[in-house]
């Protein structure tokens, strides 16, 4: 089931129901965890196992951690764990990429052909950091209820975000009721989710994707044209989903935290890299760059500790080598800014407008130009493309500029701008006239000029 | 309660809140669910419906502004006694695929009024569907426009027709040979065909005209005017015809289509991963596709095409003298196969030799102006160029095709 779906809106309106209706928080808890099980079984019933499996033998493993004292049996416990959890994403994800990559080198493997499981890369990050937590102590070792909820909790499970279980865990003990405010903000928020993917997403996509199925064809304008249009399609289409994911928890009464934080007015990559997709970048932080040493190791391992984990980052989003090119090349500019940020003291030249505004272009065209080699279908795909948009040619193809993005554009442009001025985002009274005027208008442009294509999430096919 | 209305505003947010998370309150504080919200008097439930309801009419009345100025044509349809459903006359943009000006004369065509047959004067007839008619295409356009002014340059007096209808087939253009002949008197009648036509549209027993087979060979079916509101009980249907002339409703019953699986293909950039809409199957991923399977046209067998196509082009000839058959190709730009005839489009070639018709076939002409200039005939900006309906190209070189053909005739 996907959010964008009416199935979804079914089941999600049933758990509302129910939920409105039951008391106490186990009942909750498990109604909560049957509507979970449903939105995934609807995609593949079959894989329910590899769900249920994670949060069993991490549960376990988080048990026997937190009641074992010794320290090397406490990691032995927590190094098997993760071991599973990592076997179990390799198997899945990358047993192809592995196998293609041997025969590249005249090696052979028997293939396995396994269908990626929907999600499997976020609940495999959600396990480990579970277990890790508790080895920390940063988190209670829970039941298997709580565990399971953690791992399964539908808004996030199949595209995170990833929740800190430390964060997310007390709130399930806690007996959360459903409020017409909390309705009010959920929904609202929610809408405004939907009307991110299908209305600016999917309608980029519509231009996006023939371009990139087929770069060859088009002109060095287009492809400009496409590498911005991807750009704004992969946030709106995650912020999206990130919304409506936030939006319909907020509605059982849960929090989660904010994904994005208007990430393409960054002025640095670093500080890319703490707006976008903040709970992958915070995992990553958390759990590998800091058991490498992050920065305490002096400046050189401090680099190559940004560039394994930006390399591992891009691993991450999929089982092929130009994921693995997007996330070194992230790791190069993260360690280049940082040697960058290590020798140019602030003065008053780059405090200047001007130095703000070199820093912002330079940030977003690197942005740019990476998601073309992330987007792209190969690395040699990806070399193509940028080596089209590196010597532009007006008679070098199709020139295609579909006008929709003259409308699209501009407001994606302003909304991402204006929301800095309101960080909590922007929220009508349903009961005025202009709230209802807004939200009516909104549904009926849902209804109304909806692209009759839809793209599934960009985020699930990692 | 007047106490605490006025000297203590915490107290009145408090109880707010008690009412906002639904919690049970006492009998005296029960009355205070009507008179306020927010710290503010609420609106009686009546005035609070009704500036609920102003929001959403004043939602829906600028969609309907929007769509009828930029989405759909806003003249809707009338009924012709032997057309049956055709465009209200009228000018219009056209705005789905690409942009374009567009009027409508009193038969529903593209283009101005038919002039009365005139002494010294050509008069080409171009019957077709969607493509003829210049879909998205302006009215100077047209093949049929273009026609007419390139023969005109050469010092020709020719009047050439637009009859071209959206959702026309060959079955249609039989059909209605009587009508056409009287009506325009043509010296020349140029019948459009695309390869859909010949494998699904001639035989789509949905349709107000098809083909059907009768032993070895075809015969024409004509059945009761189809409608898009036929499935509306009788005696509400006058009400859904007047609910059909507003722009918004009209266009959300259009949106009701679904898309070709070739667009759901495109839209699809990783079907082979568990991505919803991808091919459900075992855990494993079979090898092949379905994909094959799926685009084999639909309608008659291979074996039934060749004798529909035979049998199309025979009965176009009997219909119309003068005749001339436009094969409209699919072309896919850019790929090896793009110079490949299609089967259709071979067995069409084979039918007009046989009978002796003239076949303009533009598929050539299409892939060497791709080839040189890298634009494509089919398709606009609002749509992935090299796909949908020709374009201004696609028609100016059928233009010069057909003006070739017809100077040739004429001169002598």
């Amino acid at each position: 089931v996907t959010f964008n779906s009416l199935p979804f809106a079914v089941l999600f309106g049933l758990t509302l129901g129910a939920l409105a209706i039951l008391r106490g928080v186990r009942a909750k808890q498990i109604c909560i965890l049957v509507a979970s099980l449903l939105f995934y079984a609807w995609w593949d019933w079959r894989f329910l196992a590899l769900l249920v499996g994670l949060a069993v033998v991490n549960h376990w493993a988080g048990a026997a951690v937190s009641r074992t004292v010794e320290t090397r049996a406490r990691k032995l416990l927590v190094g098997a764990a993760v071991a599973f959890d990592l076997g179990l994403l390799g198997l899945f994800k990358y047993y192809g990429f592995f196998v293609e990559s041997l025969s590249h080198l005249g090696l052979t493997a028997p293939s396995l052909n396994l269908v990626l499981p929907i999600g499997i890369s976020f609940m495999t990050f959600e396990v480990i950091s579970y277990v890790v937590d508790v080895y920390r102590g940063d988190a209670p070792a829970d039941t298997l209820l709580d565990v399971l909820l953690l791992v399964c909790f539908f808004p996030h499970l199949v595209s995170g975000p990833i929740l800190k279980p430390r964060e997310f865990l007390p709130q399930l003990r806690k007996d959360n009721r459903i409020t017409a405010a909390g309705l009010d903000a959920g929904l609202q928020q929610f809408l405004a989710g939907l009307v991110k993917k299908t209305l600016i997403a999917d309608r980029l996509a519509l231009f996006v994707d023939p371009v990139f199925k087929q770069p060859s064809l088009y002109s060095s304008a287009t492809l400009w044209l496409a590498a911005l249009a991807y750009t704004l399609q992969i946030y709106y289409d995650f912020s999206g989903y990130t919304d409506m994911a936030i939006g319909a928890a907020r509605c059982m009464g849960y929090e989660i935290p904010p994904n994005f934080a208007h990430p393409y007015l960054s002025k640095s990559i670093t500080e890319f890299w703490r707006r976008w997709h903040i709970s992958l970048s915070t995992w990553l932080r958390e759990y590998i760059y800091f058991p490498l040493g992050g920065n305490r190791k002096g400046a050189a391992r401090q680099y190559v500790n940004l560039s394994i984990v930006m390399l591992l980052g891009g691993l991450w989003h999929g089982a092929s080598w130009h994921f693995v090119v997007w996330g070194g090349l992230h790791g190069a500019a993260l360690a280049f800014h940082k040697f960058w940020a290590d020798r140019v003291r602030p003065k008053r030249w780059t405090e200047s407008g001007i130095y703000s505004a070199v820093a912002w272009a330079t940030t977003f065209l690197f942005v740019v130009l990476t998601w073309v080699v992330f987007r792209a279908s190969s690395v040699t795909a990806a070399l193509g493309i940028l080596a089209r948009l590196a010597a532009p040619s007006l008679a070098d193809g199709i020139a295609w500029y579909p006008p929709s993005l003259a409308v699209i554009v501009p407001i994606a442009i302003a909304t991402h701008v204006a929301s800095r001025f309101r960080p909590e985002g922007w929220r009508v009274r349903p009961g005025s006239f202009s709230g209802a005027f807004v939200i009516a208008f909104a549904l009926l442009a849902l209804v109304l000029v909806r692209p009759l294509v839809t793209s599934p999430f960009i985020y699930f096919q990692f | 309660v007047e106490a605490t209305r006025v000297f203590d505003k915490d107290a009145w947010l408090s109880v707010e809140s008690c009412i906002m998370q639904g919690l049970t309150l006492d009998q005296d504080a029960a009355p205070l669910r009507e008179s306020v919200t927010n710290g503010r008097p609420r609106q009686k439930p009546t005035r609070a419906a009704g500036i609920v309801c102003l929001g959403v009419a004043a939602a829906i009345f600028a969609w309907n502004l929007i769509i009828a100025n930029t989405l759909i044509d806003p003249t809707g349809y009338s009924q012709h006694p032997v057309l049956g459903k055709v465009k209200s006359a009228g000018v219009y943009l056209w705005g789905e695929e690409g942009f374009g000006r567009a009027s409508i004369n009193s038969l529903g065509l593209h283009g101005p009024e038919p002039a009365p047959p005139a002494a010294g004067e050509h008069r080409i007839l171009a019957l077709g569907d969607s493509f003829t008619e210049g879909m998205a295409v302006g009215d100077d356009g047209t093949f049929s426009a273009v026609l007419q002014q390139t023969l005109g340059r050469q010092g020709i007096r020719a009047i050439a027709i637009n009859a071209g209808r959206g959702g026309g087939s060959p079955a249609e253009y039989l059909a209605l040979a009587d009508y056409w002949r009287t009506t325009m008197q043509p010296e020349r009648v140029v019948v459009q065909i695309t390869d859909s036509d010949l494998t699904s549209d001639m035989t789509d027993s949905s349709k107000q005209f098809y083909a059907a087979p009768d032993g070895t060979g075809w015969r024409l079916i004509r059945r009761d005017a189809p409608d898009d509101l036929s499935m509306v009980p009788s005696r509400f249907r006058p009400y859904a015809y007047a609910a059909m002339r507003v722009p918004i409703v009209r266009w959300a019953w259009q949106m009701r289509r679904t898309a070709s699986p070739d667009d759901a293909a495109a839209a699809s950039p990783k079907p082979a991963t568990g991505v919803p809409g991808a091919q459900k199957g075992p855990l494993r991923q079979r090898g092949g596709s379905s994909a094959a399977a799926s685009a084999a046209p639909r309608g008659a067998p291979p074996t039934r095409l060749a004798s529909l196509v035979d049998w199309t082009v025979a009965e176009l000839k009997k219909a119309y003298p003068g005749l001339v058959i436009l094969h409209i190709p699919n072309v896919k730009y850019g790929s090896p196969e793009q110079s490949r005839p299609s089967e259709s489009e071979r067995l069409v070639e084979r039918a007009c030799a046989r009978q002796g018709v003239p076949l303009v076939a533009v598929r050539q002409d299409y892939v060497a102006e791709y080839e040189r200039s890298r634009r494509p005939s089919h398709g606009f900006f609002n749509t992935r160029p090299g796909t949908g309906h020709i374009n201004t190209l696609g028609h100016r070189l059928i233009a010069d095709r057909l003006a070739e053909l017809f100077e040739e005739g004429w001169r002598e």
